[in-house]
Order: C-alpha cells, then structure tokens, then sequence
C-alpha cells in the first residue's frame, strides 16, 4: 500500500469556471436577434446551457477529471 | 363529481402509496445508521433522484414558476444555474465526502466538520446553524401544502396541514432515509410526467414556442431578454447564487453523498440528478412564459401552475401535476426532517452529551426525535408568525455563507485549521444576517440589498478570506487529521 495525495478534477473545474464567468459574461452583453423572438443570449444560456451541463456532466463520468 | 372531489381522491391514493412505502421499508431499518443514512442500500436512481426532489421544493413549482412568469428571461439564469447544482455538488463534493465518511464512519455532515476541524465546536456550530434553519423551513412547507388544500381542493387550512404534515411525519418516522429516498424516487417521477404533460400544453395554448414568445415580448418587454426588469448585478448574482452556493446551501441533499460505498453509483446518481433537474428546470421556464401570455392578470403569480392545470388539463392529469407539486414540498420535508433528527441524536445526544447507546435504543431514539421534530414544525406551521418567512428567505443564504467554502476548503485544502473552519462558519453567516439587516434598514424588505449584492455572496466570500486568513495565522492541522482527509491508500 502507498499513500497518494488527492487530485482535483481539474477539467471539469475549468468547464465550472468557463460556465460561471462565461454565463454571467453572456447575461450583460448585447446579444443580436435570433429564431423565435429571442436574442442569441437567451438561445445559448437559457436554452442551451443545459445541453452544456448535461454534456460537462458525462465528460466527468466517463473520465473522471 | 366536483373538480376538488376528483383532485381530493387522487391525492388520497397517492398519499396512501407514500405511506405503503413508510411501512414497506420500516422493516429493513436496524440502527440508527440504517435509519439516517442508508449506507450502501440504495441505488443510483434512488439516491440521484433523493438528491434533486430535496434540492427542488414546493417553491419551484409555485413561487420560482409565479417570478418566472413576471421576469422572463431575467430569471432564467437562475433556473439554468440551478440545473447545474447538481453537477458543482457531486464534483466538488460527493466523492472525496463519500470516501472521507467511509473512512471516520460518519452519518452527518456535522460529523465531517469535527473529524476535519478536529473540534467538537466546528461539528456543533455546523448543527446548530442547520438546526436554526431547518425548523421554520419545515414550517415553511408546510403552511404552503395547507394553503395548496385551502385554495385548490377547498379543504380548510388545519384539516389540509394535519394530512399532509402527518402522512410525511410518519412515513419519514417509520422508514428513516430509505423510505425517504424511495419516496423521492416515486415523487420525482411524478414531478417529470407532470410537467412533460403540461409543458407541450401550455405552450401550445400560448400560440406555440415562436408564437407565445411574440406575444409575451408584447406583452412584458423588459422580460424577453436577460436585462430590462432586473439590475443586471441582481441577474449575475441570481447565475451564481442557485448554483454554484448549493454546495453549502442545501445540506440535506449533500447527506445523500454519504449513502454510496462506491464511486460508480455516485457517478450515476449524478447523472439522474442533472438530466431530472434539467427537464423540470427547463419545462417550468415554458410554462412561466405560457403563463405569462395565458394568464396575463393573474392576481397571485405563485398560482400560474394549479391555474393553468385547472384551465388545460382534464382533472386525471391535473391531479397528477397538484400531485407532484405537493410531492415536492414533501421530500423536501422529509430530507430536512431525517437530516434535523440526524443531528440533534449523532451531533448533540451522543457526542456532545456522551451517551452510550445500542443499535436499537439508537433507532428507538432517532424515531422519536425525528417525531418530535415533525410535531414542532406542525406546531409553528399552525399559526406561523410572520417572522417565518423572514427566516426562510435566509436559511438558503445563511447556509450558504456558513458552509460553502469551508466545505470545499476543507476537503480539498489540507492548510484549512480549526480555527479557520469555525471563523468561516461562524464569520460567513453573522456577515450574511448583517447585509440582511442593513438592506432591510434602507429598504424596509428582506428582498433587496445594498448595491443589489447578495447576501449569500457577500457572507461566502467573508467565509473564504476568514478561512485562508486564520488557517495562514494559526497551527497547521495535525498530522493524523491531515492522513484521513489527504491521503489516499493504492495498492
């Protein structure tokens, strides 16, 4: 048996980081129309934005960082 | 037969399925660790789905879907955010807490905190704030499932309060975590057919997705984009409050991260828990916007769900979704219940008072403090003083503040000392009541802060400088403090 220190999960650490600083970046830029009455600001946070979480959250099951 | 007749009998069989469940699993509890944690009986789905239904209460279906409908999309930020609580949790936190509890035997989270701020006054002051918090939540609940009785199935307020309060009281009581957890489960399910039934609906009613969106520009401009009802620092902070501060904010659901014995069932649970909160995140901003084109008048925002299930849907279905809303006020009890019992019988009977128990007075004891507890939230929730509600707008941010960071500190920082512990916990939330105070001062409402700062922001971020500030200023943590949380055996 040998000792190990803890590894942080760096990646999805980055993928947190780029969601908090990205999204509250994309919340006061002023975003051009898109489809449907709204601005491509609501398309990407608000809508997709949970394609992005679903996607970051696998990333960390199958690779564990 | 009336509307609220036929709401009335489904809601009976569904309340006699939950406490079916109660008794089911009341058989299987032996000890007071069976009864609060579960530890390695439960699977994925169970404790993936335990995990959101407490996260998720009463008020994402009646309070968050009412300020949906008036602020569009300056809310939906925090919806989003709030579907990627689960994924800041289980990462930052689930793991090495799963294995850190494995390894001191731990079934509350207090117990993490005195094993890692080698005190028992870190372990105390982490109870005593959750248990502070904790009760008028329950109460909080509570009201509002009476209120659900009141005005929708036109049962009185004390007679809707007492079948509500009782059936989840004894089910928890009976069946301890794994009833919870299973409860939870079945809830959640509901909670998903729910809205995947009245989402597409109401969207349709409102014109259609491109449709309903034309008009509600119309109708509440400032709401269509993120900024124009709400300051932008209000909206930012929103983002990363129901996200990211879920870590410490919402302590029951982070108990489930104690239930795995491996780290392949946590991974899956995770999943469960970001695609279920995605859906219903996600489902409840159409059904705000449809509310908002569909019921533009609407005296009582928090209604725009049990309106529009009146309106839309035939009264099977309608049922299903009342049920689902009450399904969330009660796991969300439930959790906060076997949590609050978890402590007052671990942190404060045995360790603080030294008692020596067996497995079975143990499990007796847990029964009737989690009992006990129950009974007083009913008896607060009978008739609430109208300090309750103050209390609850600040138990999220109070916890948030306390918890967040030396949590994620002291799992992952081996400088984190006792001394900085307790200063975070102690430091974030008095900080935390402070700017309530002081907003409250300058605006007479506990709504609004000075510069339009969060208090759970503000209170979190004097927690992460009091943590590094005092652990860099006092003695570094012992060694065999700094082995259990720090070092990892591979063969």
């Amino acid at each position: 048996m040998r000792k190990v220190k803890v590894k942080l999960p760096w990646i999805s650490i980055l993928l947190m980081a780029l969601f908090i600083g990205g999204g509250s970046v994309a919340l006061i830029v002023k975003w051009p129309p898109g489809p449907a009455h709204l601005d491509w600001g609501v398309w990407i946070l608000s809508y997709f934005g949970y394609a992005y979480v679903i996607a970051a959250s696998l990333f960390y099951v199958k690779k564990g960082k | 037969m009336s509307l609220s007749l036929q709401y009335a009998i489904l809601l009976g069989v569904y309340f006699l399925g939950m406490l079916g469940l109660g008794f089911r699993f009341s058989r299987k509890v032996k000890s007071s660790k069976d009864y609060f944690i579960a530890k390695g009986k439960l699977g994925p789905a169970t404790v993936g789905f335990s995990f959101s239904a407490t996260q998720m209460s009463g008020s994402t279906y009646m309070g968050a879907v009412g300020t949906e409908k008036i602020l569009g999309y300056n809310f939906t930020p925090a919806a989003v955010s709030s579907a990627a609580a689960p994924w800041f949790s289980y990462i930052l936190l689930g793991n090495r807490l799963r294995k850190i509890a494995g390894r001191i035997k731990s079934v509350t989270i207090a117990d993490i905190f005195e094993a890692r701020f080698y005190s028992k006054y870190a372990g105390l002051t982490c109870t005593v704030i959750m248990l502070i918090a904790f009760i008028p939540m329950i109460a909080a609940q509570l009201k509002a499932a009476g209120n659900i009785f009141e005005v929708l199935l036109g049962i009185p307020y004390l007679a809707g309060l007492f079948v509500f309060g009782g059936i989840v009281i004894l089910y928890t009581v009976l069946g301890g975590m794994y009833a919870v957890a299973w409860t939870d489960l079945f809830q959640g399910i509901i909670m998903i057919v729910g809205f995947a039934i009245l989402a597409p609906v109401a969207v349709k009613a409102a014109g259609g997705f491109s449709g309903m969106h034309q008009q509600y520009a119309q109708l509440n401009p400032g709401a269509i984009s993120f900024l124009g009802k709400m300051p932008a620092v209000w909206v930012v902070s929103s983002f990363i409050v129901w996200g990211f501060f879920q870590i410490g904010g919402s302590p029951a659901s982070v108990t489930r991260f104690l239930i795995p014995e491996d780290d392949k069932t946590l991974k899956t649970a995770m999943v469960y828990s970001v695609f279920f909160q995605s859906f219903i995140y996600l489902s409840a901003t159409l059904v705000a916007i449809a509310g908002g084109v569909l019921l533009p008048h609407l005296e009582r925002p928090d209604l725009t769900v049990p309106t529009l299930v009146s309106q839309l849907l035939p009264p099977l279905v309608g049922g299903i979704i009342i049920a689902a809303v009450l399904g969330a006020m009660m796991s969300t009890i439930d959790s906060i219940l076997l949590l609050a019992g978890s402590l007052v019988v671990e942190n404060i009977f045995i360790r603080c008072m030294h008692k020596e128990i067996d497995r079975r007075q143990g499990l007796r004891i847990a029964r009737r403090v989690t009992f006990t507890l129950g009974v007083l939230a009913l008896l607060v929730a009978l008739k609430p003083p109208a300090a309750i509600l103050w209390i609850v707008t600040m138990s999220f941010s109070l916890m948030a503040s306390a918890f967040t960071f030396p949590f994620l500190l002291g799992i992952w920082w081996p400088g984190a000392t006792k001394e900085g512990g307790i200063a975070g916990m102690v430091g974030g939330a008095v900080s935390c009541f402070v700017w309530y105070i002081l907003g409250f001062m300058r605006y007479h409402t506990f709504d609004n802060w000075i510069g339009g700062i969060w208090p759970a922001i503000l209170g979190s971020l004097i927690s992460l400088l009091l943590v590094i500030g005092v652990s860099k200023a006092t003695a570094p943590v012992p060694p065999d403090v700094h082995d259990i949380f720090f070092s990892e055996s591979r063969s």
